[in-house]
């Protein structure tokens, strides 16, 4: 073998594709130069981990079977993969069980119901939720910044915002954003731990009740990333501000990562002691707002394209337009949408749609259309009776058309009603003003705003 | 070459924990053997099967060290069988020569070069209470699965509920049991997995203690030094369940029955149970019924004497899953929780709250 023939690029891709490859081409090696029996006995099971740096780890099954590879069967590992690699410098060893072991095609006989036991999804030694990653993680306009912020301390941990503090309303992924963090760096060998601030009052409680302080602070001092969501529960919790903010130093110094969310910026926390707050604000501070319509619409698509779903324009846009600011009543709209499509096994049009997330959409259909008129004209500050009149004065004309607007995409009034019931108007002056207020929607933030803000008059 | 005298009995106590552990392996004969090993003036005897270690020490006359692995049965027989107080071992070439004041035997050994090493587990070592943590496994080993298709089910689930206790889980998915027995001061950070087969070695073991038990653990193996013993087995990796969701929150009704009223009813139901087990329970305000029902043998019914509260109600259960857990509660009555139809059942024994049996219903 020629070790020049292997450029460092070739090693680069034999790291990612080729070491399962080049594991079984090793082990045939091998099991010509020992007996069967300790073939069998100490190979099976085994398989390279990762190859780094000249490094490789090997997974084996057990603390048994580590012991003794590497105390009789290290020299002929190396050799065998230097045969094979050239870059191959050393041995390290992972006990780790394969999860992918054969499923056993054992179909019971389910007289018996059994337990509805799930599975945690979530890693017990981090806490962290493999769901939560960067690429699953939508970025619009309203959270761009914080996913750039995000993104920047993945690439350099513990040097350029330290702390990063996020914070936003409920629903609009802060818990996802920073378990993406976790989940990142976690990935590039980083000891992470994320915990909820409930969480960490309670362990440091149990500690002090059993008196293992010490203890919880070296467990806590261990790791290279904390992760801490919702700190704002820790308000009036003077014992554990004060812990954490020893280790807030105590990691700060040494350089460990600390990510912090919220659901108000640090200047607003009451009751959190000011070295505490003070602490926050000194890496980054950055806010994820609520998300604008349009990225309400990419975030539908986003999540209906991992539920392998497809949703027409009409659809999706519809959603995004009745449905606002939490993520989460998104998600759970489109859970419908979902269930009720696989249960028809077929796309539903927009009508059905309209139907079916009728219950999610805040505004409930028993106001009178004389309520909707009113809760606006108020809003304005006009007479109601205005806007039944004739009168083209511009600030009835808005309203009015505003009124339209929310009569025919939040209540489902038909066009000819509501023209009728806003002083005898023909439908197409009705359908102008809806399709006028939809166009201005697209690029006018204000105007959004001013809807979210009528919506949540008329709950 | 070595040869030490040592005391049988000690020997004895020693081989018979080693022969539970030493046994066939097709590949590794080595591994029904035992090494024995003299250094200075101690003698160490260590088994393996690969999943669990054990390791006896004990202190000898000084007579030269060396190692040898005989036959682990063959050992523990001739020892057994020896009747003085005192027996010498001593190795000429590949025999090793075992012999009293009134006997000589000599048996063949094996190359000792086979023979793994033995794990040493060093980490947040700390005392326990052994008795309890045996009873904690004992009590609960019997309801892990047996299948090897969810590793985490086959093993007893160790983890701290509240401080100072230490609570002990198994479920094969038809049936929980949750066990929480007393260890003060004892702090475990991380939960652990001990394959229930191992689990009930080390049980055996820290039941022995009649001084401190130390135990030790690390993210792939546990510990526990007896004395002179010291086993270790490794520990899955995997979660398990969270299963403190299943347990209902509310219950429809509660029935209560002397346990030896229950034992004798499911005795008389054992005889006439279909393949599937079947055990019909039915409540109602002053009773408790059991009937079972088989096609071959015939049917028979058991009225027991019982207080209920709540509503009356019918369900199937396997026999076998409830009559496991009656050996386990000592309590002269136990309580019947139903959360409905459907839904698990909890038994719980009235006095002692430590533990909760969970077993679901028959489908139809």
């Amino acid at each position: 073998m020629n070790p020049t023939s292997h450029s460092p690029a070739s090693i680069v891709r034999t790291e990612q594709v080729d070491v399962k490859q080049m594991w079984d081409d090793a082990l045939v090696h091998i099991e010509l130069s020992i007996t069967p029996a300790n073939f069998k006995t100490w190979f099976r099971d085994t398989h390279i981990v990762s190859l780094e740096g000249g490094t490789v780890t090997l997974g084996v099954p057990s603390v048994f079977v580590r012991d003794w590879i590497a105390d009789k069967f290290q020299a002929l590992i190396l050799k065998t993969l230097r045969e094979l690699t050239p870059y191959a410098r050393s041995i390290e060893y992972a006990v780790v069980q394969r999860s992918d072991r054969r499923q056993g095609s054992s179909k019971k006989q389910t007289v018996n119901a059994a337990l509805p036991l799930e599975e945690y999804y979530i890693n017990k030694s981090d806490n962290l939720n493999p769901k939560y990653t960067f690429e699953t993680f939508v970025v619009g306009s309203f959270n761009e910044l914080a996913h750039a912020a995000a993104k920047t301390v993945v690439e350099k941990p513990g040097i350029a915002y330290n702390p990063l503090f996020i914070y936003g309303k409920t629903g609009h992924g802060k818990t996802h954003l920073i378990q993406a963090v976790g989940n990142q760096l976690k990935r590039v060998g980083k000891k992470v731990f994320y915990v909820t601030s409930e969480r960490f009052a309670v362990d440091y409680m149990n500690s002090l009740q059993s008196g293992t302080a010490n203890n919880f602070k070296d467990r806590y001092r261990q790791y290279d990333v904390l992760i801490m969501d919702d700190v704002q529960f820790l308000a009036n919790k003077e014992k554990t501000q004060e812990e954490l903010f020893h280790l807030f130093n105590a990691m700060h110094d040494t350089n460990k990562q600390i990510v912090f969310s919220s659901d108000v910026h640090p200047a607003l926390m009451l009751n959190m002691e000011e070295r505490l707050r003070s602490r926050f604000a000194q890496g980054m501070i950055v806010d994820i707002p609520a998300p604008d319509s349009e990225s309400r619409g990419a975030i539908l698509k986003a999540k209906a394209a991992q539920n392998t779903i497809t949703l027409s324009d009409d659809v999706v846009n519809h959603l995004s337009s009745t449905i606002e600011g939490n993520v989460r009543e998104l998600e759970g709209a489109l859970n419908t949408i979902l269930c009720q499509s696989q249960l028809l096994g077929r796309t539903l049009s927009l009508d059905e749609v309209r139907v079916l997330i009728k219950n999610s959409t805040r505004p409930r259909k028993s106001l009178a259309v004389v309520d909707v008129v009113e809760k606006i004209s108020q809003y304005f500050d006009i007479e109601p009776t205005s806007i039944y009149e004739k009168t083209r004065r511009k600030e009835v004309v808005r309203p009015r058309q505003l009124i339209m607007y929310i009569l025919r995409e939040d209540f489902q009034v038909s066009y000819p009603a509501i023209g009728q019931k806003l002083g005898g108007r023909d439908h197409t002056t009705v359908i102008h003003s809806c399709e006028k207020i939809k166009r201005e929607l697209i690029d006018d933030r204000d105007l959004e705003e001013e809807i979210a803000q009528i919506r949540s008059l008329l709950k | 070459m070595m040869h030490v005298t040592a005391d049988t009995q000690g020997l004895r106590k020693v081989l018979e924990i080693a022969s539970r552990v030493s046994t066939k392996h097709l590949t590794l004969p080595v591994l029904q053997c035992v090494l024995l090993k003299v250094v200075g003036s101690t003698l160490t005897i260590s088994a393996t099967n690969l999943e669990i270690g054990v390791v006896g020490s004990l202190s000898v006359e000084v007579g030269g060290d060396g190692e040898v692995a005989v036959p682990t049965q063959t050992l523990l027989q001739t020892i057994n069988l020896n009747t003085q107080k005192h027996t010498t071992l001593s190795l000429e070439g590949e025999v090793l020569h075992v012999e009293t004041k009134t006997s000589k035997t000599a048996i063949k050994s094996v190359s000792t070069e086979e023979f793994p090493h033995i794990p040493q587990v060093t980490e947040n070592t700390q005392s326990i209470n052994g008795v309890l943590f045996a009873q904690g496994i004992k009590t609960t080993v019997f309801a892990a699965s047996q299948s090897s298709i969810k590793p985490e089910l086959g093993c007893v689930y160790v983890f701290q509920k509240k401080e100072h206790t230490l609570t002990f889980t198994t479920t094969d998915s038809f049936r929980l049991i949750e066990k929480t027995a007393p260890q003060h001061g004892f702090i475990l950070q991380d939960s652990l997995l001990i394959p229930y087969k191992n689990a009930l070695e080390i049980a055996r073991v820290a039941e022995l203690a009649e001084d401190v038990v130390m135990f030790s653990t690390n993210e792939n193996q546990c510990a526990l030094t007896v004395g002179n013993i010291y086993i270790t087995s490794r520990l899955t990796n995997g979660s398990f369940p969270d299963y403190e969701q299943i347990i209902p929150k509310e219950y429809v009704t509660h029935s209560t029955v002397l346990t030896s009223d229950f034992l004798h009813a499911l005795k008389k139901t054992n005889i006439f149970l279909n393949k599937f087990m079947q055990l019909t329970v039915v409540v109602d305000t002053e009773s408790l019924t059991l009937s079972a029902q088989s096609g071959e043998v015939g049917t028979t019914t058991e009225s027991l004497h019982a207080a209920t509260e709540g509503d009356a109600i019918t369900l199937n259960f396997n026999q076998r899953y409830i009559a496991e857990v009656l050996p386990h509660i000592t309590d002269d009555s136990i309580t019947l929780h139903f959360a409905g139809v459907g839904r698990p059942m909890v038994i719980e024994s009235v006095h002692d709250k430590s533990m909760r049996y969970l077993v679901m219903p028959m489908n139809k």
